[in-house]
C-alpha cells in the first residue's frame, strides 16, 4: 500500500507536514510574518498562500526529518484548506495543518558547496 | 436597434489592427509623452474622481527614473509633513516633560537637525547617483519651488487633519504611555536602585573607612556613629541624585531620538501610501469602473457574445499577453528589485500598460462605431500617453513609452545583439528568452563567452536555463564529457560529467521544471545524500533536491 503524504512541491519550494519532523508544533519563538509570500524569487515572481499564517524564526532550528537533518527558519499555519500560487506555476492546495518550509537546493561542483536554487 | 450578431469582412480586418495598433504603441511606437495632450486628460481625471487639486506633472524618460522621481517627492513631502505635524515636536515634548524641559529642547534640535541632514543626503546622494540630470533638474526646481509651498498648505490642511488625529491618538499615545510607563519606570526603578544602591554602598564603605581611620583615633565611639550617620545621609544622597540625574539624561535622550526618528519615518511612509492608496482607489472606482460600465454597457446592448468572445480572445487576450504579461510584468519585476535593493519604495498603481487589455476590447468596439463615448475616449487617450502613470494628490508621474522592445517567436523580452528595452534615459533591460541579465553577464551570455563548465556554473537557475537555450543543449553537453546514468518516467535525466571538477566525476540532473512554461533545468546533485545513501537514480536525485526520500517522492501527489 502507498504512503500517502501531503507534502507539496510547488516549483522551487517544498511544504512538508510537521508531523513527519521531529518537531511536533511550531516553536513559540517564530513570528508571525505581515504578508503572505512564502517565498520570492530574484525574477520578482513570489509564492504566496491565499490563507493561513507564515512564521519565521529569529534564526534557523535544526529539524530532523525522513531525508536527513534541515535548518528551518519558517513553517505555515493553515488552520483551513487554502491554495499556493504562483506567476509561472499552477495554483496547488495546502490542506489544513502546520508545516515547515524549504527550498529546492542543488550542489555548487565548481565552489563544491551545497546551496539554495535561486530562480 | 437589432444586436450585432456577425461581422463583416472589414469588421474582421480590424480585430488584426486594433490588436497590433495596442502593442505596437506600447512596445515599439516610441511615442513621445505630450504634455499638451495630457494636462487636459489629468485635469478631467481628477474632477471625475472629485479630486480639487490641480497636479503638477512630472515626465520621466525609463521606468526606473519614474520610480526615483516619485521616491524623491516623496521625501520632499516627507520633510513637509515632518515639519508640519511636528510629529515629532510632540513626541518629544510628551518625553521630555516626564524629564526635564532642558533635555527636550537638546533633543528637539538634535532630532530635527538629524533627519534633515539624512533624508537630504540620501535623497541627494541617491537621485544625483542614479538618474539623469535631466530628472534631477527637472524634479528639483518643480518640487522645490512649487511643491513644496503647495504641499505646506494643502497637504498641511488635509494630512493634518487625517493623519495628525490618528497619530496623536494611536501613535503619540501609544508612544507616550509606554515611553511614560516603561522607560520612566524602568530607568527610575532600575537606574535609580541600581546606582543607588552602588553609590550607597560604594561611598558608605568609602566613607565609612575613610572616617573610621581619621576619627577613631581623635573622638570616641558615640561621635563616630553621629559623625557616620550624618555623612552616610549627606553625601551618599547627594551623590545618588547626581549619577542618577545624568543617567536619566542620557537614557531619555537616546529614547527620545530613537522614538522620534521612528515615528517621523513611519508617519512619513504611512502618508504617502496612504496618498497613494486613496487617489488609486478615487481614479479606479470613480473613472475606471464608470467608463468601463458605461462602455459595456452599450456593447452588451449592441453586440451578441459570440462577437465579444471572438474580440476578446482575438484581441483582447492577446494584447493582455503580449503587452502585459510578457513585458510589463517582466520589467515592473526587475525595477522593483532595483529599487527595493537601494532601500526605496517601488509604487505602482497599474495604469498605462496595465490597462492596454480591456481598453483594446472597448477600442475595437469604438472603431467600429458600435459605442460612443467621450469619457471612453479621454480614459483611453490618457492610458495611451505613458508606460506607466502614478497618480498622488498633488503630482502624477509618467514613465514615456520604450524607445524599442525586442521579443523572441514567444513574445517573450529577447535579444542577444541589443537590450530587449530601450528607454529613453539608456536604463536599457536585457533579457534572453524572457529571463533578465545584468549586462555584464548577458554580453558574455551573448557573445558565448562562457565556457559550458562556466554556463552549469551560473547561480541563477532560470539564467542558466536561458543560457543554455541560447547555447544549445547539445552544444553545452557535447563540450563535456557526459554519460546518462539513469532516465525516469517523470522526465529526469541523471548524468555523470567529467571536466567540471579535476579529481572527479560529477552528477548533474537535467528535468522539466513542471511548470506550465515547460522549461528544461540543470542542476548539480551530490554523490550521496543527507543520509549516506550513493545516488545512483535521477528520481532519487530530485528527491534529494526536494528534501524528501526517494519514497516520499514517489509518493507526492501535490507538485506543480
Amino acid at each position: 500500500m502507498q504512503e500517502i503524504n501531503n507534502i507539496v512541491r510547488h516549483g522551487d519550494v517544498d511544504i512538508i507536514p510537521i508531523e513527519m519532523t521531529s518537531l511536533k508544533s511550531i516553536p513559540k519563538e517564530a513570528i508571525q510574518q505581515k504578508d503572505n509570500v512564502v517565498m520570492h524569487g530574484e525574477s520578482g515572481h513570489t509564492h504566496k498562500i491565499k490563507n493561513g499564517q507564515i512564521l519565521v524564526m529569529p534564526e534557523s532550528v535544526e529539524v530532523k526529518t525522513s531525508s536527513g537533518t534541515k535548518q528551518v527558519e519558517k513553517f505555515l499555519h493553515i488552520s483551513e484548506t487554502t491554495t499556493i500560487s504562483h506567476e509561472e506555476h499552477l495554483t496547488k492546495p495546502i490542506l489544513k495543518g502546520d508545516y515547515i518550509v524549504l527550498q529546492e537546493r542543488e550542489m555548487d561542483h565548481i565552489a563544491e558547496v551545497e546551496r539554495i536554487v535561486l530562480d | 436597434m437589432k444586436k450585432l450578431n456577425k461581422l463583416s469582412s472589414s469588421q474582421i480586418q480590424k480585430i488584426e489592427q486594433i490588436k497590433s495598433k495596442w502593442i505596437n504603441h506600447y512596445l515599439n511606437s516610441g511615442y513621445e509623452t505630450n504634455y499638451e495632450k495630457l494636462r487636459p486628460l489629468i485635469d478631467w481625471t481628477y474632477q471625475k474622481a472629485g479630486l480639487k487639486s490641480k497636479p503638477f506633472i512630472f515626465i520621466a524618460d525609463g521606468y526606473f527614473s519614474q520610480k526615483i522621481m516619485i521616491n524623491y517627492i516623496i521625501q520632499y513631502l516627507k520633510m513637509d509633513l515632518f515639519d508640519t505635524l511636528k510629529i515629532a515636536g510632540q513626541i518629544t515634548n510628551q518625553v521630555a516633560s516626564q524629564v526635564t524641559n532642558q533635555v527636550t529642547n537638546q533633543v528637539r534640535s538634535q532630532v530635527a537637525d538629524q533627519v534633515a541632514d539624512q533624508v537630504t543626503n540620501q535623497v541627494a546622494d541617491q537621485v544625483t547617483t542614479q538618474v539623469a540630470d535631466q530628472v534631477t533638474t527637472q524634479v528639483t526646481n518643480q518640487v522645490t519651488t512649487q511643491v513644496t509651498d503647495q504641499v505646506a498648505d494643502q497637504v498641511t490642511d488635509q494630512v493634518r487633519s487625517q493623519v495628525a488625529d490618528q497619530v496623536r491618538s494611536q501613535v503619540t499615545n501609544q508612544v507616550a504611555d509606554q515611553v511614560r510607563s516603561q522607560v520612566a519606570d524602568q530607568v527610575r526603578s532600575q537606574v535609580t536602585n541600581q546606582v543607588a544602591d552602588q553609590v550607597r554602598s560604594q561611598v558608605t564603605n568609602q566613607v565609612k573607612s575613610q572616617v573610621r581611620s581619621q576619627v577613631r583615633s581623635q573622638v570616641t565611639t558615640q561621635v563616630a556613629d553621629q559623625v557616620r550617620s550624618q555623612v552616610k545621609s549627606q553625601v551618599a544622597d547627594q551623590v545618588v541624585n547626581q549619577v542618577t540625574d545624568q543617567v536619566t539624561n542620557q537614557v531619555t535622550d537616546q529614547v527620545t531620538n530613537q522614538v522620534t526618528t521612528q515615528v517621523a519615518d513611519q508617519v512619513a511612509s504611512q502618508v504617502a501610501s496612504q496618498v497613494a492608496s486613496q487617489i488609486t482607489d478615487q481614479v479606479r472606482s470613480q473613472v475606471t469602473t464608470q467608463v468601463a460600465d458605461q462602455v459595456a454597457d452599450q456593447v452588451t446592448t449592441q453586440v451578441t457574445n459570440q462577437i465579444t468572445d471572438q474580440v476578446r480572445s482575438q484581441v483582447t487576450n492577446q494584447v493582455a499577453d503580449q503587452v502585459r504579461s510578457q513585458v510589463a510584468s517582466q520589467v515592473a519585476s526587475q525595477v522593483t528589485n532595483q529599487v527595493r535593493s537601494q532601500k526605496l519604495q517601488f509604487i505602482e498603481q497599474w495604469f498605462g500598460v496595465w490597462n492596454a487589455g480591456w481598453l483594446s476590447f472597448y477600442d475595437y468596439f469604438d472603431e467600429i462605431n458600435i459605442i460612443e463615448n467621450k469619457e471612453f475616449t479621454n480614459y483611453k487617450t490618457l492610458q495611451l500617453e505613458g508606460f506607466s502613470i502614478v497618480l498622488f494628490e498633488l503630482f502624477v508621474v509618467i514613465c514615456k513609452m520604450p524607445k524599442k522592445t525586442l521579443r523572441d517567436d514567444s513574445n517573450r523580452l529577447h535579444s542577444v545583439s541589443d537590450a530587449a528595452i530601450q528607454w529613453r534615459d539608456n536604463q536599457n533591460q536585457y533579457f534572453i528568452h524572457g529571463v533578465n541579465f545584468e549586462k555584464k553577464l548577458w554580453d558574455k551570455v551573448s557573445e558565448r563567452k562562457l565556457t559550458a563548465k562556466q554556463v552549469l556554473g551560473i547561480k541563477n537557475i532560470e539564467q542558466r536555463f536561458a543560457t543554455i537555450r541560447h547555447y544549445g543543449m547539445d552544444a553545452i553537453f557535447d563540450e563535456l564529457d557526459y554519460t546518462l546514468l539513469d532516465k525516469s518516467k517523470r522526465g529526469n535525466e541523471l548524468y555523470s560529467i567529467k571536466g567540471i571538477n579535476p579529481e572527479k566525476s560529477v552528477l548533474y540532473l537535467k528535468y522539466n521544471d513542471i511548470s506550465p512554461t515547460g522549461r528544461i533545468f540543470v542542476k548539480g546533485i551530490p554523490d550521496t545524500d543527507d543520509l549516506g545513501e550513493k545516488i545512483t537514480s535521477a528520481d532519487q536525485a530530485q528527491a534529494w533536491s526536494h528534501h524528501m526520500t526517494l519514497q516520499q517522492y514517489n509518493n507526492l501527489r501535490v507538485e506543480s
